[in-house]
C-alpha cells in the first residue's frame, strides 16, 4: 500500500513539476506564429532573421564563458594543488565565493564599475572607460558568468587532480619519462575530462542565463535566446508559439550537452590518494589574488558603496554618504523588506518539500529498473531546461483556459517554479544520502514487522539527515537567487529579493535595491554558514 | 506529504476567495502605485496588491491572463494603451462629470477612463559627460550629428508607454523624415536597452552622454538626487502624455474600483502623484517646483484616437526596422 502511494506520489510530483509545463511548451512550439494562419511556430524560426541573430549571440556568449572560466578554473586549480599558498582553505573559500554571488548582481556591479565616471574610473582615474566597451559586449558577457562560473570548473579539475594516483606520476619518472611526459601520461587523461565536463556545464549554464544578457545585451546592441523568449512572452504584442518553439530550440541544446556531460562525470568516484602535502610557495598568491579580486572583492565594493550613495554621478565623496537606503529597506512600509521575508518564506517552504519529494524519488530510483531509470532521468532533466523556458511552460500550463486551479497568480506558483529548478540538486543529495545506508538496516526493519513507512521514518531519515541538510541548504540558496520564473510568475502584490534588487536597478532606486543586495548577500552567507556549523557538529 | 499539499491547495483557494481585495497592475514610477495604494489601505481598509513593470508589459500580462484575469485597476503611461485597451473591450467606462470638470485643459481628452496625471517626453543630458566641446543641441534632429556618435539611448517604445506615445506623434507629424531620422540614429550607435530606467542609467553614469525622449519624472527624479542631468526640450515641441487610470470590465467589485479611481483623482491622490513628479490631472494641486512649467517649453498638438489606431502598425515597423526584431 505504502509502496503504491510512493509510486503515485513520485508520479503527481514529477508530472507537475517537469511533464506540465515542458509538454505546454512542446504543444505550443507546434502552433502558428503569430502573425501566421498555418504552420508551426518551430519551423518558422528557419526564417526569421531575429531568432537566427539571437542563437548566434547564445553561442557567442557561452562560447566566450568557455573560453575565459577554462583557463581561470584550470590555473586556479594547479595553483591550488601543486604550488598552493600558505592559509589554503582561506584562500579556497575566496575562490568559491563569486559562485554564490548571483550573476544579475556581479554584472549590476561591473557595469557600475566601469565608465567614464564608475568607480574605477574615480578611485584611480583610468581604465575603467576602457573596460566600458569590454563589458558591453558578448565578450564582456562571457566573462560575467566565467567568473561566476569558474569556481565550478575549479572545483572539478581539484576532483580530478585529488583522485589522480599520484603513484603514477612516481612510476612514470622511476621509468624514466621527463617530468612532462610524465604529467602527460599520468594526469592529463583524467584531467582532460574534467576539463570537458566543465566546458560543457560551463556552456550549458551560460546558455541559459536571462539575468547577465538582460541587464547587458542592451547596450551591447546584441540580442540571445533567453532575453528573446522572454520578450516574446512578456513584451506586448505576445508571441507565445514563437517563445515556445525558441524555448524549444534552447531545451534541446541543454540536454544534447547534458547527455554529452553526464558519462564525463558518472565514473569519477575514485578514492581520493593520499600524497606527500605540497610545499606553500608565496607567489601563487598573485594570480589567486587577482582572481579573487575580480571576481569577489571589487563587485562586492561597488555594491556595498552604491548602496551608501545619495547620488550616483557625484560619485564617491563624504557629502553623497547616505544610511537612507538601508534604513528605507528597513522601513515599516518597504517593499524590500517585504520581499526578503518572502523569499525567506518561499524557500524554506521548497527546502522543505523539495527534500521529502525527493527522498520519495530516490526510493523508487534506488530501486533500479526501468521504473527507476526513468524517475532518475525526469528528476534530473530540470538541469538542462532554461529558467526562462521553464516559466513559459508554467505560465502555459497553469493559465490555460481549461485550468481552474488558481496557482497561476498565487504565490504558490513560485513556490512550485522553485522546487522545479531545485529538484535535480534535491535528488542528487537525496540519492548520495540512501547510496551510505547499508540496505541490511532496511531489511532487517522490515523483517522485524515495521512497515515501509516506519523503515523509512526510523532508518533512512536518522541516517540519511546530514545529507537531507545539506540538500536543503542548497536548494535554499538556490531559491533565493532565482530571477526569471520569479520575473515571469510573480504575481501581483508580492517580489522576491531578486526581482526587488533586479526592478530597483532597472526602474527604481539603484541604492536601495544595492543595499538589499548587500543584507541578502550577508543574511545568505549567515544562514549558509549556520546550517553548515549545524551539519558538522552532527 | 499529500497532506501538506492539500493543505497547500487549501491555502491558495482560501486566498483567492478572500473578498475586498482590489489589484492594481501599474507602469511606473513604482512608487506611485504603492503609496496610492498604502493610502487607499489606510483609508478604507480595504486591501490592494500591485503589481508593477512597464506599459508594455502591463499590457501583455492583461492579454495572457484574458482568460483568468486577475487584475481589476490599470494605471498606465501612455494615453494609447488606454485606448487600445478600450478597443479591445477590456475597459469598464468610469469618467464622472464633476472629475473631468476638475481636470486641467491638456488633460481633458475624451475616453472612457480617467488621465491620473500627465508627463511629457524630453532630451536629456549628463553635462559632467558631454563629448569634448560638444553644446546641448535644441532640435530632436541634431542627435544623429557625428559628435553623437556612441553617445546617445533611447527607452524601447515597446516597453515605455510615454516612448511608444511620443513616436507615434513624432512620426504622424513627420512621416518618412521621421523614420529616416530614426535609422540615421541607429546608424550613429544609439541604443535601446530596454524601460526609461535602463536607457537613462548608462548616461548618469557617464557611460553615454545623452538620451532620446526620456519621460519626464525619471529625468527630474534623478535631477533631484542631485546628478549632473538637464532636459532639454526641443525647438520642434514635445508633447503632453495623459496617464490613463481605469477599470478593467472583468473587475468583481466595480464599485471598490471606483472608489480607488476617486482617490487618486482627490487632492489627496493628486498630491502623491505630484509626489512622484508627474503632472497632476487635478486642477488646484500644483507640480514639484523643480519641473519645469507647462506652458514653458513647445507642446505639439495630439489627435489620441487617430494615433492609437495607427501606433500598432507604427511599433510593428519600429520592431522590425530599428530594433531588427
Amino acid at each position: 500500500m505504502t509502496r503504491v502511494v510512493n509510486h503515485l506520489l513520485v508520479y503527481l510530483i514529477l508530472g507537475v513539476l517537469v511533464l506540465a509545463p515542458l509538454g505546454a511548451i512542446v504543444y505550443e512550439a507546434l502552433q502558428p506564429g503569430a502573425g501566421h494562419q498555418h504552420g508551426v511556430a518551430l519551423l518558422q524560426l528557419g526564417v526569421d532573421q531575429h531568432f537566427l541573430d539571437s542563437l548566434s549571440g547564445t553561442l557567442g556568449m557561452a562560447g566566450f564563458a568557455v573560453l575565459f572560466a577554462l583557463p581561470m578554473g584550470f590555473a586556479l586549480a594547479m595553483l591550488m594543488y601543486y604550488v598552493p599558498p600558505r592559509w589554503t582553505p582561506f584562500w579556497e573559500a575566496l575562490i568559491l565565493i563569486p559562485f554564490l554571488i548571483p550573476p544579475y548582481l556581479t554584472a549590476e556591479a561591473w557595469s557600475l564599475l566601469v565608465g567614464p565616471v564608475g568607480m574605477i574610473e574615480q578611485v584611480i582615474g583610468f581604465l575603467g572607460s576602457s573596460l566600458e566597451g569590454f563589458l558591453f559586449s558578448l565578450a564582456g558577457m562571457g566573462m560575467m558568468m566565467a567568473l561566476h562560473l569558474t569556481p565550478l570548473v575549479y572545483i572539478l579539475l581539484r576532483a580530478a587532480l585529488d583522485n589522480g594516483n599520484p603513484r603514477l606520476l612516481q612510476a612514470a619518472r622511476v621509468h624514466g619519462a621527463s617530468a612532462l611526459a610524465a604529467f602527460r601520461l599520468g594526469i592529463l587523461p583524467t584531467l582532460l575530462t574534467a576539463l570537458a565536463a566543465a566546458g560543457l556545464l560551463v556552456f550549458m549554464d551560460t546558455s541559459a542565463e536571462f539575468g547577465v544578457p538582460a541587464l547587458l545585451a542592451g547596450y551591447a546592441g546584441v540580442q540571445v535566446l533567453s532575453t528573446s523568449i522572454e520578450g516574446a512572452t512578456n513584451v506586448w504584442p505576445v508571441n507565445l508559439p514563437m517563445a515556445s518553439a525558441i524555448g524549444l530550440v534552447l531545451c534541446a541544446m541543454g540536454v544534447l550537452v547534458w547527455f554529452l556531460y553526464r558519462p564525463l562525470v558518472r565514473n569519477n568516484e575514485g578514492q581520493i590518494q593520499r600524497r606527500a602535502p605540497a610545499r606553500s610557495v608565496w607567489w601563487s598568491i598573485l594570480p589567486i589574488a587577482v582572481f579573487v579580486l575580480v571576481g569577489t572583492i571589487m563587485p562586492v565594493l561597488a555594491v556595498l558603496a552604491i548602496s551608501l550613495e545619495k547620488a550616483m554621478t557625484a560619485g564617491l565623496q563624504a557629502s553623497n554618504f547616505t544610511w537612507e537606503h538601508y534604513h528605507h529597506i528597513f522601513s515599516n512600509s518597504s517593499s524590500g523588506f517585504a520581499a526578503l521575508l518572502t523569499s525567506l518564506k518561499i524557500s524554506a517552504l521548497v527546502a522543505v518539500f523539495g527534500m521529502a519529494s525527493a527522498l520519495l524519488a530516490a526510493n523508487l530510483v534506488r530501486r533500479g529498473g526501468r521504473i527507476g531509470a526513468l524517475v532518475d532521468l525526469l528528476g534530473t532533466l530540470p538541469m538542462a531546461v532554461p529558467g526562462v523556458v521553464l516559466a513559459v511552460g508554467m505560465i502555459l500550463f497553469w493559465n490555460a483556459p481549461w485550468n481552474q486551479l488558481p496557482v497561476f497568480g498565487h504565490p504558490i506558483i513560485l513556490a512550485v517554479a522553485y522546487a522545479t529548478v531545485t529538484f535535480p540538486f534535491a535528488l542528487r543529495y537525496a540519492r548520495t544520502g540512501l547510496a551510505q545506508i547499508p540496505p541490511r538496516l532496511e531489511q532487517a526493519g522490515r523483517v522485524h514487522g515495521a512497515s515501509p513507512l516506519r523503515t523509512a521514518l526510523g532508518i533512512q531519515v536518522p541516517l540519511v539527515w546530514p545529507m537531507l541538510v545539506g540538500g536543503a541548504t542548497v536548494v535554499f540558496a538556490l531559491s533565493m537567487r532565482e530571477l526569471v520564473a520569479s520575473l515571469m510568475l510573480q504575481p501581483a502584490g508580492m517580489q522576491v529579493i531578486s526581482t526587488y534588487i533586479y526592478g530597483n536597478f532597472r526602474q527604481g532606486v539603484i541604492g536601495n535595491g544595492m543595499a538589499l543586495s548587500v543584507i541578502g548577500i550577508f543574511s545568505s552567507a549567515l544562514i549558509l554558514g549556520l546550517a553548515r556549523k549545524a551539519l558538522i557538529r552532527r | 506529504m499529500k497532506r501538506l499539499m492539500l493543505a497547500l491547495l487549501g491555502l491558495g483557494l482560501a486566498s483567492a476567495a478572500h473578498a475586498a481585495t482590489l489589484t492594481l497592475y501599474s507602469a511606473a514610477p513604482a512608487t506611485l502605485a504603492r503609496t496610492l495604494a498604502a493610502d487607499f489601505e489606510k483609508k478604507t481598509g480595504d486591501h490592494v496588491e500591485v503589481w508593477t513593470s512597464s506599459t508594455g508589459k502591463v499590457m501583455a500580462r492583461l492579454a495572457a491572463e484574458a482568460n483568468h484575469p486577475h487584475a481589476d485597476v490599470v494605471m498606465v503611461a501612455g494615453w494609447s494603451a488606454g485606448l487600445d485597451l478600450a478597443q479591445q473591450g477590456m475597459v469598464y467606462p468610469y469618467h464622472p462629470a464633476d472629475i473631468e470638470k476638475a481636470l486641467v485643459k491638456p488633460a481633458q481628452v475624451s475616453a472612457p477612463f480617467l488621465p491620473y496625471g500627465l508627463d511629457t517626453v524630453s532630451m536629456v543630458f549628463n553635462t559632467k559627460a558631454l563629448p569634448k566641446g560638444a553644446k546641448l543641441p535644441d532640435s530632436w534632429f541634431d542627435l544623429t550629428q557625428p559628435q553623437w556618435k556612441d553617445r546617445i539611448t533611447a527607452p524601447n517604445p515597446l516597453l515605455s508607454g510615454t516612448a511608444s506615445s511620443f513616436l507615434t506623434a513624432f512620426v504622424d507629424q513627420y512621416g518618412n523624415k521621421a523614420w529616416k531620422f530614426l535609422s540615421e540614429l541607429k546608424a550613429n550607435g544609439t541604443v535601446w536597452p530596454g524601460t526609461n530606467h535602463a536607457a537613462l542609467l548608462p548616461v548618469m553614469s557617464g557611460e553615454r552622454s545623452g538620451m532620446f525622449e526620456c519621460v519626464g519624472h525619471a529625468a527630474v527624479a534623478a535631477k533631484a538626487q542631485g546628478n549632473s542631468i538637464v532636459q532639454v526640450f526641443p525647438k520642434e515641441g514635445t508633447i503632453m502624455i495623459p496617464r490613463p487610470i481605469l477599470i478593467l470590465k472583468s473587475a468583481p467589485d466595480k464599485k471598490l474600483a471606483e472608489q480607488f479611481v476617486n482617490f487618486a483623482m482627490s487632492p489627496a491622490g493628486q498630491k502623491l502623484v505630484a509626489k512622484n513628479n508627474l503632472y497632476p490631472a487635478r486642477q488646484g494641486v500644483p507640480a514639484k517646483p523643480i519641473m519645469n512649467k507647462m506652458g514653458s517649453f513647445k507642446v505639439m498638438s495630439v489627435n489620441w484616437s487617430q494615433m492609437a489606431a495607427k501606433q500598432p502598425a507604427i511599433l510593428a515597423r519600429f520592431k522590425k526596422e530599428i530594433l531588427g526584431q
